[in-house]
């Protein structure tokens, strides 16, 4: 009976990766262990739910408990804290006014896996924000949210960002 | 923007990528997700088989095992939300995990007078949007009859993100400029019981939810018998999903963006977007004035033409003011 223990996990999983990859993704500096923990998460959910037939009436929920212990678990492997941001160690003096322009640019003229690796380059706050808002298409609010900062920070970052994008972009094309 | 979202999509936490590895890990030796499609043999057959037979148990027994993954088409595809759009012609709309149309089912006459292949394959708020002006264009909406302009559109969410299809919606038809002013929208939350039971009461999921904050007992009243009532009006207003300060701001960044594209110089709304304190509703009705300007219709040339007769009048008069004044300046 596994190709039916694989077809209801892939049901729950295609339903729940993008919320749990999003908790995940916000806790975790580095890109590929965000993908193992990923990967952990819902290895521990089939082994120990689908493959045994068993029920969990709040499968996000349940997840979400699987994401702690293994953020945990990473924290104290890595001997690490948790990433955290502040208004304070995050504050630009300039204030950076959205540019439409830029992100004109950046969106419909660079070549977007250029674009990409790029974005590799940034501050680490920065690359969440650019991931967050292309990958996730959250609002500058709901990153806010997610990163414990305020949304202002959130935009004019984002702008920052992008103007820091565009000027590696065209360092790279010389 | 389409073509960068895809590329992080792509590249940034893929979907695909990580299942595909998380299936080497839990089946090391079989990798049976991508070899599935090579089977010929009976035990193919028989998955199949047994899938579609399992899958009716789900259905009709969804609480014992996983609750509210997912619901199936009439066309039996796997969809992640409903989104009921009540005009007069009335729809559902199936929901991929994408957000993405995959079926579109007409529910009465009148919707079935609509074009809906070409939709397919659409995001869900640019089906809606699209629904709307056609029924606009064909004159199931009335723009002069305000009881006639009243969009109700009901969203159940099967295990994707609720919340993300609303606002997608808000912000689309915040930001149309394909739909008259005058059409007014309301989005409803509807749970899979509603939905049910509008079945069984034979009417579409948004009259059911209508009828349902008033409490009406009796025969259901349409959309535009509901609205002619200004206390149902006052009701719905309440009930219906608002649009906050945050859809507010990307209704306005999308029009900005959209006038951007025709070469328009946006830097006085885009400063007015960032002014504090300025009334974010009344610069959407500027730069929906502003779209119109690009546009002006027949209607607006006839009341042109009145202006037109008013302005010369007034010129004739300034002309004279206006030399008086030159006269004075010529003195001095």
């Amino acid at each position: 009976m596994s190709n039916n223990h694989n077809e209801r996990f892939e049901t729950i999983y295609r339903a729940t990766f993008n919320i749990l990859s999003k908790y995940v993704y916000f806790k975790v500096a580095n890109i590929s262990d965000v993908e193992d923990i990923i990967q952990n998460i819902y290895i521990n959910f089939y082994t120990y739910i689908v493959k045994k037939n068993k029920e969990v009436d709040n499968v996000q929920s349940y997840l979400i408990q699987i994401a702690n212990n293994e953020l945990t678990k990473y924290y104290k492997s890595k001997k690490e804290l948790p990433i955290t941001f502040s208004d304070e160690t995050n504050y630009i003096i300039e204030n950076i006014q959205s540019d439409i322009n830029i992100e004109h640019d950046l969106l419909n003229t660079f070549e977007p896996i250029k674009v990409f690796e790029l974005v590799k380059e940034l501050e680490l706050i920065d690359q969440k924000i650019i991931g967050a808002h292309f990958r996730y298409e959250m609002t500058f609010k709901e990153i806010a949210l997610s990163l414990h900062i305020s949304e202002n920070t959130v935009k004019t970052r984002y702008y920052r960002a992008l103007k820091e994008l565009k000027k590696l972009y065209e360092l790279n094309l010389e | 923007m389409d073509k960068l979202k895809q590329t992080f999509n792509e590249n940034l936490l893929n979907e695909d990528k990580i299942l595909h590895s998380i299936n080497h890990k839990i089946n090391p030796k079989n990798g049976w997700f991508y070899h599935k499609a090579f089977r010929l043999s009976f035990g193919l057959m028989t998955l199949v088989i047994l899938s579609l037979f399992i899958s009716n148990i789900i259905q009709s027994q969804p609480d014992k095992i996983v609750k509210t993954v997912g619901i199936t088409t009439p066309r039996n595809q796997l969809a992640y939300a409903l989104v009921s759009v009540d005009i007069n012609p009335s729809f559902e709309l199936y929901v991929d995990k994408n957000d993405r149309v995959i079926e579109i089912n007409p529910i009465n006459e009148e919707a079935k007078t609509l074009i809906i292949d070409q939709l397919i394959g659409l995001e869900v708020q640019d089906v809606v949007e699209d629904l709307i002006k056609q029924a606009q264009d064909l004159g199931y909406i009335n723009l002069i009859d305000t009881n006639q302009n009243t969009v109700i559109i009901s969203t159940i969410n099967y295990g994707i993100d609720g919340e993300k299809i609303i606002k997608n919606i808000q912000v689309k038809l915040g930001s149309s400029v394909n739909i008259d002013r005058s059409v007014k929208s309301y989005i409803i939350r509807a749970t899979d019981d509603d939905r049910e039971e509008a079945k069984r009461e034979n009417v579409s999921l948004g009259i059911y939810m209508l009828n349902g904050i008033i409490q009406n007992k009796g025969v259901p009243m349409s959309v535009q018998n509901f609205v002619s009532d200004l206390n149902n009006l006052e009701i719905l207003e309440e009930y219906a999903e608002k649009t906050n300060g945050t859809e507010l701001v990307e209704i306005i960044q999308a029009l900005i963006n959209e006038l951007v594209t025709k070469g328009i110089d946006v830097t006085s709304f885009q400063n007015r977007l960032n002014r504090e304190g300025e009334d974010l509703e009344e610069l959407i009705d500027d730069l929906k004035d502003q779209f119109e300007s690009l546009n002006p219709n027949t209607n607006s040339d006839d009341k042109n033409d009145d202006e037109y007769e008013d302005d010369e009048s007034d010129d004739d008069k300034s002309y004279e003011d206006d030399s008086e004044e030159d006269d004075d300046e010529h003195d001095d």
